[in-house]
């Protein structure tokens, strides 16, 4: 009989005196009846449906078999338990399924298998931690390690924008605080994906206009001000982000929030970012009370936004309280080495924490009763699965448990002992003193009957090459500046706190100029030179053209915006995020299979591993129109990599600020005539097959050159080329310092032998660097590049204005004052 | 006793400025957002004045109360329409939250037994009733929003006591 001795409990703490505690459910149904049940939940006392399960047919099928031969019905929190335990959002099924002839899924076989070979190649110790913590952990320097998390939380920031987003970013701070024995936030990280702001569009959620969708608007301005609070408020920094706007995320956003955070290699002789909770040891939860709050969040971020979207599944976050632990962990507990193992509780509430950390030991029993509630009149199930926020769940050794409690009250952080882990294979659950769940842990965690997924390679239809013969240069630069992928986010980066903490080196907004930045760093250690470098690439355009070329350039662009700030090829980790739409669409699927091939090829050539990620699938939205008709708006697939450098010295450091008049500047790389998915391709609507693709041994080959000439001073300025082009990379140089720029691209290298000057201009050809020169280094720096790889193509002028000259003797020149008010147009206009 | 705060700032703000430009000066004339804290006890008059000097800036700001209402708002012009912007119960109140930990620190009160509910009192000038849905769906969102809706003669007469019940104000 497990005895829990109740170290500390709240005087007002209310127990309601609830009659219900559990009831068996009749799983011996007609396939239309487990349907219901698995999309509407089980039926509550008044026959009312609980909310969606997210369980497939067959699951339930595999529940009832499994509870058969247990000789007894299931009882409903076994399978509200196991619906959150398999739930895509958990168990990343689609991930996981074996796919056409991709026998052990695409991330065994593709993401974890590139990391495997990488590591096998590489023989150093750069990889700490993959793919088992809450983070991926890198080393930093003989002493530390760098831990990264990037998550997404669009279903929740469709229905609530401000909770959601700052539920986001608070969850992905205690994926760092979870990380090994707790590492903390140094940085955060945003990203988002939204539909044009001055856009109305008329979505319903239910027929007859009823749960209307919120307006890009007020998604906008809720997901900025929730990552806002969430960040200032905890004093983590946030300067490093991207949004990204296209009509596909007009019924569903993407919200990607990540932290990074620091944790001692080794702490009284032990690594850090080795957990293990101990059979013996008390289940302590710390934080915030329980409430109604988040309920059904993991299962329905597993389908898809419609009229049975719960909203019980909004939760807004706290981050004062999360931060009192926070600070509790990281300066009073850790380095006493007082715990054995810690996780988050997020997705699935108490259920997932205890569930996952039970797997370290070999089980649980929970006693329900035990866990503080915010008010009364939730039931055992609702306690287990609620995702009420700032909550973390600790393995305390009963010797360490007194000491624990008490440096943890002292910082104002409530813990409650709701259990204890123990070594047989059990998954025990008890409500007033009787057992309400009871299952073998490999059940509840392999019982999952596994997919084989079928994909369809999409009808490509090849469209002629466009040549658009507008030789209108100026006015397409000025329209492509303006478009709001290119324009400043100044107004997110001076709401968003990039200076707590005392650490940021390359900010969010460079030079004089402003220019919203595409990577920065921080140097989060006073007493080492150091640097961590962030950066991500997107291009959501390119998907339905080339999925694999799409997730090619990302990782290229992801990897390149930290090599034009200074770091090496060889100290990069990167980090997927791969937010899909569902599985039923056999294209789609072929897409997925298709961009996880690239992260696999591209990641092996670069020899830069991946060390975290998370998939979020189901991100399409099926509702009505104002006219009642059905509708189904699926995102853009979109695939957020995010990259994560360590920097040797600070000293090594570059921003896209050209330094000096007289400067020279150079291309390094190849343009080719691919503008298909392209901004310029936008613009003029035109259907272009052509997109960038990454030539990736000359692209390794040129990074490293580029790192070698950047060791030996010889770059004083450099900007990646990304969304865009080449036209779009000088101006931002040019803004950044307000200096002019003299360059003539008639004679620069290129992949195709003949190119329009609107494809030098305008091309998003993968691989470009751009990169100012002082002129007394000209040929010392000319040394470390070959011939066709780089092209010299003019200075820094003191005369305010970009003089361009092409081929055909097609010259124009444009104002630094014309790209400033350009670049700062008015999102909201 | 007193059993709520209520804070205006005396300059127009910038979330002020933005309501009016979005709209337009012809359909919002004039605008005021209000800060609202509402306790779950009453206060007596010290430590009431000990938590308004603890929630407000006396420089830009101004306190008012049920006895001075009309002769403050007046300062600031005429208006039409009271929009209360809260929380609907159970959703997490993290100015509310601050604000209760900011008075139980001074006041050494009981963390768990004093709570504070925020919201936003939106003071209207509009002749076009219907510009105020638009404005709600500007300024809340009714999953998690409490939302109220009074004229000022109600509000004023009702010594700003609004409904503690959620209307559908539409």
């Amino acid at each position: 009989m497990l005895k829990v001795r109740i170290i500390y409990r709240n005087s007002t703490q209310t127990f309601f005196e609830n009659k219900y505690i559990a009831k068996s459910v009749n799983l011996n149904l007609s396939e239309s009846s487990l349907k219901k049940i698995a999309k509407e939940g089980i039926k509550d006392e008044k026959g009312k449906r609980r909310g969606t399960l997210g369980l497939d047919i067959q699951s339930l099928k595999a529940i009832k078999s499994y509870f058969d031969i247990k000789g007894r019905k299931p009882k409903d929190i076994e399978i509200e338990t196991l619906a959150q335990t398999w739930s895509e959002h958990c168990k990343h099924k689609i991930f996981s399924s074996r796919i056409d002839n991709v026998k052990k899924g695409l991330f065994d076989t593709y993401i974890k298998g590139a990391t495997r070979k990488i590591i096998k190649k590489r023989k150093d110790n750069f990889c700490v931690s993959l793919f088992s913590d809450n983070a991926g952990g890198i080393s930093f320097d003989k002493k530390w390690v760098v831990c990264h998390k990037v998550e997404t939380h669009n279903t929740p920031s469709a229905l609530d924008p401000f909770g959601g987003a700052l539920t986001g970013i608070t969850g992905v701070n205690r994926d760092c605080i979870g990380f090994g024995k707790g590492a903390k936030p140094i940085v955060n990280t945003y990203g988002f994906c939204f539909s044009n702001p001055n856009k109305k569009h008329a979505l319903y959620r239910s027929k007859n206009r009823k749960d209307g969708l919120l307006s890009p608007r007020f998604i906008i301005n809720g997901v900025i001000n929730g990552v806002k609070v969430g960040g200032n408020c905890s004093g983590i920094p946030t300067p490093q982000g991207f949004v990204y706007f296209d009509d596909g995320y007009s019924a569903k956003p993407l919200v990607f929030c990540g932290t990074v955070g620091l944790i001692p290699k080794k702490i009284k002789g032990k690594f850090a970012h080795i957990k293990k909770a101990r059979p013996g040891d008390n289940i302590l939860m710390i934080g915030g009370r329980v409430g109604k709050d988040g309920i059904h969040g993991a299962t329905f971020s597993s389908e898809e936004l419609g009229t049975l979207s719960p909203v019980t599944a909004v939760q807004i976050g706290d981050p004062i309280t999360q931060k009192k632990f926070s600070d509790a962990i990281i300066k009073e507990l850790r380095d006493k080495d007082l715990y054995n193992s810690l996780t988050d509780n997020g997705a699935g509430g108490l259920s997932s924490s205890v569930g996952e950390m039970a797997k370290e030991s070999g089980g649980f029993i929970v006693e329900l009763d035990l866990v503080p509630l915010k008010y009364p009149g939730l039931q055992p199930w609702e306690i287990w699965i609620s995702e009420s926020q700032e909550r973390m769940t600790m393995a305390v050794s009963s010797k360490n448990l007194k000491k624990v409690i008490r440096l943890l009250n002292k910082r104002g952080v409530e813990a409650t002992v709701i259990g204890k882990f123990i070594k047989k294979n059990k998954a025990i659950v008890r409500y007033k003193k009787k057992e309400i769940l009871n299952m073998d842990m490999n059940f509840l965690h392999e019982g999952y009957p596994r997919k084989f997924l079928k994909s369809k390679k999409p009808m490509f239809i090849q469209t002629k090459s466009v040549h658009i013969k507008t030789k209108n240069y100026k006015n397409t630069l000025l329209k492509i500046l303006s478009g709001p992928n290119i324009t400043s986010k100044e107004f997110i980066s001076s709401q968003y706190d990039h200076e707590v903490q005392g650490t940021s080196v390359i900010k969010p907004l460079q030079g004089i100029g402003k220019v919203f930045s595409d990577s920065t760093a921080i140097k989060p250690l006073f007493n080492s030179n150091k640097c961590i470098g962030l950066s991500q690439g997107i291009y959501p355009n390119y998907t339905s053209i080339d999925a694999y070329n799409m997730a090619a350039c990302c990782i290229d662009t992801a990897i390149r915006n930290l090599i034009v700030t200074g770091c090496d090829l060889s100290a990069i980790a990167l980090l997927d995020n791969f937010c899909w739409c569902s599985p039923e669409n056999f294209e789609k699927l072929y897409q997925l299979k298709m961009a996880a091939k690239a992260c696999h090829d591209l990641s092996l050539a670069f020899e830069t591993p991946f060390i975290s990620g998370k998939d979020s699938m189901y991100n399409d939205f099926n509702g009505y129109d104002k006219k009642n008709r059905k509708i189904k708006i699926s995102i853009p697939p979109t695939l957020l990599i995010s990259s994560v450098g360590i920097i040797k010295s600070y000293k090594n450091l570059l921003t896209i600020v050209p330094q000096d008049v007289d400067d020279l500047v150079y291309i390094i790389g190849k343009t080719g005539n691919e503008i298909g998915g392209s901004e310029f391709a936008k613009i003029f609507a035109i259907n272009n097959n052509n997109v960038p693709q990454v030539y990736k041994e000359t692209a390794k080959e040129n990074y490293n050159c580029f790192s070698k000439a950047n060791q030996n001073k010889l770059i004083t300025s450099a900007i990646s080329v990304g969304i865009g082009g080449l036209g779009i990379a000088l101006s931002k140089m040019a803004i950044a310092s307000q200096k002019g720029l003299k360059v003539s691209l008639n004679n620069i290298n290129t992949i195709d032998k003949k190119i329009d000057n609107n494809h030098i201009l305008f091309s998003e050809s993968q691989s470009r660097i751009v990169v100012t020169v002082n002129p007394y280094n000209k040929s010392r720096f000319e040394n470390y590049f070959k011939k066709n790889q780089l092209s010299f193509v003019g200075k820094i002028i003191k005369s305010k204005k970009i003089i361009f000259t092409m081929h055909n003797e097609d010259e124009f020149e444009v104002g630094i004052s014309s790209l400033n008010n350009k670049y700062r147009k008015d999102l909201f206009s | 006793m007193y059993s709520q705060i209520q804070i205006l700032n005396k300059f127009k703000t910038g979330r002020e400025k933005n309501l009016q430009l979005f709209f337009g000066k012809s359909l919002i004339k004039n605008i005021k957002i209000c800060d609202i804290y509402r306790f779950n006890g009453n206060l007596n008059k010290d430590e009431y004045s000990l938590a308004c000097e603890l929630l407000s800036n006396p420089i830009s700001q101004q306190v008012f109360f049920k006895n001075n209402t009309e002769k403050i708002l007046k300062k600031f012009g005429i208006f039409s329409w009271i929009l209360e912007i809260g929380y609907l119960p159970g959703v997490t109140d993290n100015l509310g939250n601050t604000a209760a930990e900011i008075i139980c620190e001074r006041l050494n009160f009981n963390k768990n037994n004093f709570k504070i509910r925020s919201s936003q009192l939106y003071l209207l000038l509009t002749s076009n009733k219907s510009i105020i849905r638009e404005i709600t769906k500007e300024c809340s969102n009714s999953l998690v929003n409490k939302i109220t809706l009074k004229t000022f003669k109600e509000f004023v007469k009702g010594k700003n006591n609004l409904s503690e019940q959620h209307t559908d104000i539409f």
